[in-house]
C-alpha cells in the first residue's frame, strides 16, 4: 500500500474537527483540517484530498458557497460527504449534489464506513 | 303638506299659474265685461235678425255660466244681476226704459232665478273639483311618499348585503356612501373614523371632492369648527340646509363652500354604544329641508355603518392576533432548529469521542494514552459548552416567568473585570484585551451574573472581531459617584445597520445569514440582568467600525466611592 489516502474535514466546530482528525488518522487517513469554506479553497490544492467532509452552516464561506467554487476549479473533484445538525440533511446533501451525508450527531463506524467507501484504497 | 322637498317644485308650478287665473277680481272683470259684450251682442244680432232675435238672454247667460264655473259665486251673482238689468233696460220692449209688464217682469225674474242657480252650480262643480284635486294631490304624495320609503328600504337592504362583505373600514365607507348618495340625492359624501384617545378624525373615503380639498383633510383635530367635527362632538344628527344658514354657522368656511356654491349639508354621528366613532358627512347640490324621514333614513344608515365598522375592527383585530400567533409560532420554530443545531454540534464530538474512547468498527485500534487523556479533555469541554447552552435555554425560561433571581453582594468590579479579561486573554492569540479601570470599584451586585453579562459581551466582542484587534474593557465611575459604566469595545464587523434595532430581541442573531453559532439569546439575556439590576445596556457603533456595549449600572446599597489609589 502506497500512500494513504487523504481526508480534509471542514467544520467551524473545533471539537469536531479534533474528534475526526483523531479516529481518522487512527484508523491510517492523512487529515487535513479547515474551520471555515474559505481556509479549505485555500488547502485545497495542497492537500488534493480523496474524500472531503463537509459541515454546511459555517461563517465566512458556508457549505454551499464551498462545493460551489471547489467543483468550478479544473481538475476532478473528490467526493463530498455532507455533515449536518440540520432536520433537512438529504436536502442538503441534494442540493450540493453530495456523494454521502450523515446527520449530527453521527455514528463514528458509520462515518469510518462512508470514507472507506468512499476513499481509494477501498476501491 | 310635502312641499318644501325639493323635487316638488316643478310640480308646483303649474297650480300657481291656475291659481292666477282665478283671482277673484279677475272674476268680477269677467262679468262686468262679459254682460257688456253679451248684451251689445244681443243688441247687434236684434238688429241684424230678419224677423226679430228671439233668444234674447241667452247670451248673458252663457257668460254667467263661465264665470261660475271659473270664478267664484260671487261674480256669478254679479254677472247675473248686471246681465238681469242689462237684459230689462235695453234688450226687452221698450227699449231703453225699465220693464213694467207683468210677462217681462216675469222673464227678468226668471233670468236671474237661472243665473242665481247656475252660480251656485258652478260653486258645488268648482268645490268638487277642488276636492277631487286635493285628492289627487294627497294620493299623489302618499304615492310619492311610499316609493321613497320603498326605495330607501330597498338602498338599506342593498347597505346591508354590501357591508356584510366589507371587511376593512374603507369598504364600510364606500358601501355607506356610495348607497347614501344614491338614496339622497347628494353629491359629495364622507366618512371619518375617530382616533382611540378620540383626539383626531381621520378621513376613511372622501366622494365627490377635488383631490387637493381631499388632500387637506385626510386628519383633522376633533374640535375642527366644521359640520361633521360638530356632529361628532355633540352625537346629534345636524343639519345646514341653506346656504345662509352655513355663512352664519361657519362664516370661516366660506371661502371654501361659497366656492362649492353647495346648497344643503348633513353630518349623522356615527354612535357605537354612548360614544360617537365617527361621523358621515353628504352635501347636497340645492338647499333643502330635511323631514323626519330623511333624518330616519341618516340615522339608519350611520347605524350600520357603525356596526360595520365595528366588525371590520374586529376583524381587523382576529387577524392581527392570528399574524401575531403565526409570528410566535415562526419564531419559535425557527428558535427550536436553532437550538437543536447549536445542542448537536458539542453532542456530535461528545458521542464520536465516547466511540473513539470504546472502540468501534473500522477504527485503526484502541487509543494510546496521550490520545485517551486528549480525548477526555475533549468531552469534559463540551459537556462544558453544552451545559452553557442548557443555561442560556433555562435562563430565558426564568426571564419569560419572572424567576431569575439575583443574588447581589458586595463586589469589587475592578476585579470582575480583570478575571473576564483574563479568561478572554486565554482563548484568542489574535486580539489585545485592554482594561482600563480604577483600582477597586466596590458595587452592590450578583457576581455571578453580571461576569456572564461581561463574559457574554467579551465574547461577542471576541467572534465578531475574527481578523483580531484590541478588545477594549472600560470601567469608570459617574460624577456623582452613584453608578459606574462599564463599557466593551471591539473594532471587529459591528452590526448593519438594518439589524441594530434587534439585536437585543429573543432569538435575534445578527449576522444569521453568515451561520455563525449561537442561540441569539446572548445579548437578549444580558440586557435583561443589567435591567434586573435596575440599569441598562446600550449598544453604539462608531463610525470608524466595530461595537461599543456599555452597561451602566447603579452601585446600589453600601457603593464607597472608587479607589484609584
Amino acid at each position: 500500500m502506497g500512500e494513504p489516502p487523504r481526508v480534509l474535514v471542514v467544520d467551524d466546530d473545533a471539537g469536531i474537527r479534533d474528534v475526526l482528525d483523531l479516529a481518522l488518522t487512527d484508523a491510517g487517513y492523512a487529515v487535513a483540517l479547515a474551520a471555515d469554506g474559505a481556509t479549505a479553497l485555500t488547502m485545497i490544492d495542497a492537500v488534493a484530498p480523496d474524500v472531503i467532509l463537509l459541515d454546511m452552516r459555517m461563517p465566512v464561506l458556508d457549505g454551499w458557497a464551498f462545493a460551489e467554487a471547489y467543483r468550478r476549479r479544473p481538475g476532478r473533484s473528490a467526493p463530498i460527504v455532507v455533515m449536518t445538525a440540520a432536520r433537512d440533511a438529504p436536502e442538503h446533501a441534494a442540493q450540493i449534489a453530495a456523494t454521502a451525508y450523515l446527520a449530527k450527531p453521527f455514528d463514528l463506524a458509520d462515518l469510518l464506513a462512508c470514507v472507506a467507501q468512499y476513499s481509494p484504497s477501498h476501491e | 303638506m310635502n312641499v318644501l322637498i325639493a323635487e316638488d317644485r316643478g310640480a308646483s308650478a303649474l297650480p300657481s299659474l291656475r291659481r292666477r287665473w282665478q283671482r277673484p277680481s279677475l272674476g268680477y272683470l269677467v262679468a262686468v265685461l262679459g254682460q257688456v259684450v253679451a248684451v251689445s251682442f244681443t243688441l247687434y244680432l236684434r238688429a241684424m235678425w230678419p224677423r226679430g232675435f228671439p233668444y234674447q238672454g241667452v247670451l248673458p247667460l252663457v257668460v254667467v255660466i263661465a264665470v261660475a264655473l271659473r270664478w267664484d259665486f260671487g261674480a256669478s251673482v254679479l254677472a247675473t244681476l248686471l246681465g238681469a238689468a242689462l237684459v230689462d233696460y235695453y234688450v226687452l220692449p221698450p227699449y231703453a226704459t225699465w220693464s213694467r209688464e207683468p210677462a217681462q217682469m216675469g222673464a227678468v225674474l226668471a233670468f236671474m232665478a237661472i243665473g242665481l242657480t247656475i252660480g251656485l252650480l258652478g260653486r258645488r262643480a268648482q268645490r268638487a273639483r277642488l276636492h277631487a284635486a286635493a285628492a289627487a294631490a294627497r294620493e299623489h304624495d302618499l304615492w310619492e311618499k311610499a316609493e321613497r320609503t320603498a326605495g330607501r328600504i330597498a338602498r338599506l337592504q342593498a347597505v346591508t348585503a354590501t357591508l356584510a362583505g366589507a371587511l376593512t373600514p374603507e369598504d364600510v365607507a364606500d358601501a355607506i356612501i356610495e348607497q347614501g348618495l344614491a338614496a339622497l340625492g347628494a353629491t359629495t359624501g364622507a366618512v371619518v373614523v375617530l382616533s382611540d384617545d378620540a383626539t383626531t378624525l381621520r378621513t376613511l373615503r372622501l366622494v365627490g371632492y377635488p383631490p387637493e380639498v381631499a388632500a387637506g383633510w385626510r386628519e383633522f383635530p376633533v374640535d375642527t369648527s366644521i359640520l361633521l367635527a360638530d356632529a361628532v362632538r355633540a352625537r346629534e344628527v345636524l343639519t345646514l340646509e341653506t346656504a345662509q344658514e352655513r355663512r352664519t354657522r361657519y362664516p370661516h368656511l366660506a371661502p371654501i363652500t361659497d366656492a362649492s356654491r353647495a346648497g344643503a349639508n348633513v353630518a349623522i354621528p356615527v354612535i357605537m354604544g354612548d360614544r360617537a366613532t365617527g361621523a358621515i358627512g353628504l352635501s347636497f347640490p340645492t338647499e333643502r329641508h330635511f323631514d323626519a324621514e330623511d333624518l330616519a333614513f341618516m340615522r339608519t344608515l350611520a347605524d350600520l355603518c357603525a356596526q360595520a365598522l365595528d366588525r371590520a375592527r374586529l376583524y381587523e383585530l382576529e387577524r392581527q392576533a392570528h399574524r401575531c400567533a403565526a409570528a410566535a409560532v415562526r419564531e419559535r420554530d425557527t428558535f427550536l432548529s436553532v437550538a437543536a443545531h447549536e445542542l448537536k454540534t458539542p453532542l456530535t464530538s461528545l458521542r464520536a469521542f465516547a466511540q473513539l474512547l470504546l472502540g468501534v468498527p473500522g477504527q485503526g485500534g484502541p487509543l494510546d494514552l496521550a490520545q485517551t487523556q486528549r480525548a477526555l479533555r475533549q468531552i469534559e469541554g463540551q459537556t462544558g459548552k453544552l451545559s452553557r447552552l442548557v443555561d442560556q435555554l433555562l435562563d430565558v425560561a426564568r426571564l419569560e416567568t419572572g424567576h431569575l433571581a439575583l443574588d447581589c453582594r458586595e463586589t469589587d468590579l475592578t476585579a470582575l473585570v480583570a478575571e473576564v479579561a483574563a479568561a478572554a486573554r486565554v482563548q484568542t492569540d489574535r486580539h489585545t484585551v485592554i482594561v482600563e479601570a480604577p483600582r477597586s470599584v466596590p458595587a452592590w451586585v450578583d457576581p455571578l451574573r453580571l461576569e456572564q453579562v461581561l463574559t457574554n459581551l467579551v465574547n461577542n466582542a471576541l467572534k465578531y472581531s475574527p481578523q483580531g484587534g484590541p478588545i477594549a474593557l472600560t470601567l469608570a465611575v459617574d460624577p456623582g459617584g452613584a453608578s459606574v459604566r462599564l463599557a466593551v469595545c471591539d473594532r471587529g464587523l459591528g452590526i448593519p445597520t438594518e439589524r441594530r434595532a434587534h439585536i437585543f430581541d429573543r432569538f435575534y442573531r445578527a449576522h444569521a445569514d453568515h451561520h455563525r453559532s449561537g442561540l441569539g439569546l446572548g445579548l437578549y439575556i444580558s440586557q435583561q440582568i443589567v435591567a434586573l439590576h435596575g440599569g441598562r445596556l446600550e449598544a453604539e457603533f462608531p463610525e470608524d467600525g466595530g461595537a461599543r456595549f456599555i452597561v451602566t449600572l447603579p452601585r446600589g446599597q453600601g457603593a464607597g466611592g472608587a479607589d484609584d489609589g
